[in-house]
């Protein structure tokens, strides 16, 4: 068959109108993204967060005149602090409703981040637990600002906080914009389905994101479940041997982590917060990784705390059975409950009862 | 600098526009050179003075064997460029494999002698460049090309920055006339290098790195994984580290294209050759032909008798092997495929002798059996290649082979991964060689190449994984 040469002009024209097609295409749909991301959906990177805050703001819009009482932390506050349990007692009139407020690896810069959100968001806690636990106070232990999955997850607002804590600055601006302007979900395939379903809730029928994993009091569900012994050993050191090596040399409080338990304690006094600080349980076997030094250090620390600001400290590292842990410091489903039914008789001591206005 | 960094974004988007914003040809030159250096250096800045010090002892070496008179001071000349470049590459390749290997024959012969091991940086791109340089003196040796005058642009020819680290192995009398071209701005090459740019950063990281998820956990420990995961991970690698080269070749063919030159094409859709010579020539195709017209050729080639021509070819595919890397398992992995090549060449005699198994051979069914066979046979010697150790070679067969207990692979993206990958490099390749792709792309207008384009844009920056993966052959 005879072929018809094309024209030069022609395919001139062609190959610039298909260069400045998909740069046209492109760029429109990294502003879309962009959009999307930064404006349509203000937390999108931070589904972790939205999921709680909308729980939150669902159970203080059903009990408004209730006090609200936030316990923050990380996953041991996530898995072990189950107010579901206190249900019939924050239904009476102006009992105070415990929300619980922990994240999976939230440090002291995630806890303090997001109590500054949910006051920025327009609910004010009447009092607040600040997890501190021994493996938070070493040096070391920064998660959400030295690594990139945790920097997205900030708010514009928060960069320079990230960067003042962070080991690695240099690193928060490429970590931030990066999955903004372009729409990479390598920090988290899971991460824009759930916030998507979270603005969009029809797309969940369509199989888009997850339901999300927390009670309306905001637990991470558990179910009861047997582990056999052998698990049950490699699930303990799993859990315990990372932190084990920022104990084995000298050991003392590290300044960047007291620099944070102040901010906190600076913004909760500013916006008239109460606070009080919350040692979860660990195992035996969880606490072995404590030397005496660092054990003497840690209580010093605490005495210090609330000699300077006149502080409740709750101190429940040894109120769990080792029967009542999945590993070495996060508590099974009968361990949250029973944890957190003595740790509400605990915060209910010395707490007035008032409701906060935002 | 990787090729799918966003560093080498900035880098190429900076260089590009000041390529085109300058005027003149040797400032061009200059430009590309300092930008080739400079991409050389952000690897290693000491190994760059190492490569512009060899290239400019070439650069001289070849411009005297020009302008001698005398056949023996010609070859001697000849003899110095190779034994330098060559020594370069065993000093930093293989200096320490020969170290090792003579440690352990010593000791096999009950000899005790320690070996020194030498604390030396492997220069990135060097089994590229070097052959680039080999090819290039024997060239002007034999008279095939002329020595370059001009050691900027010579310079430029060892170091082109879109080849300079995994190839196309380029060759002197293809690109040098390129830089003494005027070159102009063409929509058409800028479209061309687009699409090349975007379906090689497709296959390196969406389908490349994503079979690596699935390919790497088995051949560091086979022994963990049943027989079907081990299968997975067998057929995940063959997609793996044909993606993973192939689309390191097409990002520098089309940002090459993008800067005015024109580089040699490497792969042909390989897994579509119906036997393996015919493999290796849509195989690593620069590779390939350097190792025929250098190696092959200069041993005397096919003319010899039959013994002498096996030898040679198996000559010729050791050495393929051990350019790949220094370990007995390369040389090994070389071999294999040499002794599949001579297996060829005797079923092609004997089938000569046959018309009618050769007429059925070259039916549909036919076609189809020996493509499958070539693809089947070359990915089970792709174990040697990839497996770490011996001991590993052997357990990934053992596992192949014989029903075995264990886990299953996993891609976090899903259990479709593989499939969808396969399905995709079946399709293209077929529509490719059918002549269905040329068609495809005649018929799409501007806005629908524009979105396509938009579309495999977008796949690559939502399916990359989180790792960044480099190229398997920048270890070569």
């Amino acid at each position: 068959m005879a072929t018809i040469r094309q024209p030069k002009e022609d395919m001139y024209l062609k190959s610039r109108a298909c260069v400045f097609w998909f740069a046209g295409l492109f760029f429109a749909s990294l502003a879309g993204w962009w959009l999307l991301t930064s404006v349509v959906i203000r937390d999108f990177w931070d589904s972790q967060y939205t999921m709680k805050y909308q729980s939150l703001k669902a159970c203080v819009e059903k009990m408004p005149h209730h006090p609200l009482w936030l316990v923050m932390g990380s996953s041991r506050v996530n898995n072990g602090v189950c107010p579901r349990v206190l249900a019939g007692e924050m239904e009476k009139e102006n009992a105070p409703v415990v929300f619980n407020f922990g994240f999976s690896g939230a440090d002291l810069f995630r806890q303090f981040i997001c109590l500054r959100r949910i006051v920025e968001d327009g609910i004010k806690p009447d009092r607040v637990g600040i997890e501190l636990v021994g493996v938070q106070l070493v040096n070391t232990y920064t998660i959400f600002t030295d690594e990139a999955p945790m920097v997205i997850r900030a708010r514009r607002n928060e960069l320079d906080d990230h960067r003042k804590y962070s080991f690695t600055p240099g690193n928060i601006n490429k970590w931030w914009y990066e999955p903004r302007i372009c729409p990479i979900f390598k920090y988290g395939t899971d991460i824009p389905f759930q916030s998507l379903s979270l603005k969009f809730p029809m797309l969940r029928s369509l199989g888009v994101g997850k339901k999300p994993p927390y009670d309306e009091w905001g637990w991470f569900v558990m179910q009861p479940e047997h582990i056999p012994p052998d698990v049950q050993l490699q699930l303990n050191a799993k859990a315990r041997d990372p932190f084990k090596a920022s104990f084995t040399g000298k050991f003392e409080v590290s300044a960047l982590q007291r620099g944070l338990v102040e901010r906190i304690l600076d913004f909760c006094r500013l916006h008239k917060i109460d606070v009080f600080l919350l040692r979860t349980p660990e195992s035996k076997y969880f606490q072995e990784i404590y030397t005496p030094v660092a054990n003497a250090a840690i209580d010093a620390y605490f005495k210090e705390l609330q000699a300077r600001h006149g502080l409740q400290f709750i101190d429940g590292r040894q109120w769990a059975g080792e029967d009542e842990f999945s590993d070495s410091h996060h508590l099974n489903a009968g361990g949250a409950e029973n944890f957190t039914r003595r740790l509400s008789a605990e915060m209910h001591r010395n707490a007035g009862h008032d409701r906060n206005e935002p | 600098m990787l090729f799918n960094s966003t560093e080498f974004l900035f880098f190429f988007a900076v260089v590009f526009t000041a390529y085109w914003l300058v005027p003149g040809r040797e400032v061009r030159v200059w430009l590309l050179l300092a930008a080739s250096y400079w991409f050389y250096m952000s690897w290693n800045a000491k190994l760059a003075g190492v490569v512009a010090a060899s290239s400019l002892v070439d650069f001289f070496i070849a411009r005297t064997i020009e302008d001698s008179t005398t056949d023996r001071r010609r070859k001697a000349l000849l003899v110095a460029s190779i034994v330098m470049n060559l020594g370069l590459l065993f000093y930093f390749k293989y200096m320490n494999f020969f170290l090792g290997s003579l440690h352990d024959l010593l000791a096999g012969l009950g000899i005790n002698q320690r070996m020194p091991v030498l604390d030396v940086v492997l220069p990135i791109g060097i089994s590229f460049y070097t052959f680039e340089a080999i090819s290039y003196t024997v060239d002007v040796y034999w008279r095939r090309t002329m020595a370059e005058r001009n050691p900027i642009h010579f310079l430029l020819f060892i170091t082109f920055f879109p080849r300079m680290v995994a190839g196309p192995i380029i060759r002197a009398k293809n690109f040098l006339p390129q830089l003494r071209r005027e070159k102009k701005f063409s929509w058409a090459r800028m479209e061309l290098g687009l699409q090349y740019v975007v379906m090689g950063l497709f296959k390196k990281m969406v389908i490349a790195d994503r079979m690596a998820y699935l390919a790497d956990p088995v051949f560091q420990d086979p022994g963990k994984y049943s027989t079907p995961g081990v299968w997975v991970a067998f057929v995940a690698y063959s997609l793996q580290v044909y993606c993973d080269f192939s689309g390191y070749s097409d990002v520098a063919i089309g940002t090459a294209h993008m800067l005015g030159f024109k580089l040699p094409m490497n792969f042909d859709m390989p897994y579509l050759a119906r036997n393996i010579a015919e493999f290796w020539r849509r195989w690593h195709i620069s590779l390939s032909t350097w190792l025929r017209d250098y190696v092959f050729i200069s041993l005397g080639g096919s003319r010899g008798s039959q013994v002498r021509t096996a030898v040679t070819l198996m000559t010729t595919m050791a050495l393929c092997g051990l350019w790949h890397g220094a370990k007995w398992s390369y040389v090994g992995f070389g071999v294999v495929q040499g002794i599949m090549m001579l297996t060829h060449r005797y079923f092609n005699q004997y089938c000569k002798a046959r018309p009618g198994l050769k007429s059925l051979l070259q039916t549909g069914p036919g076609v189809f059996l020996r493509v499958m066979v070539t693809y089947w046979t070359f990915i089970v010697s792709l174990v040697i290649f990839r497996a770490p150790d011996f001991t590993t070679m052997r357990e990934v067969y053992h596992r192949l082979f014989t029903a075995q207990h264990g886990i299953m692979v996993r891609d976090p993206v899903g259990p479709l991964s593989l499939f969808l990958a396969f399905a995709v490099i079946a399709i293209s390749h077929v529509a490719v060689e059918q002549g269905l792709w040329k068609k495809i792309v005649a018929r799409m207008t501007p806005p629908m190449w524009g979105a396509a384009l938009t579309g495999l844009a977008l796949l690559i920056c939502i399916l990359a994984p989180e790792a960044q993966k480099n190229f398997i052959y920048f270890q070569f």
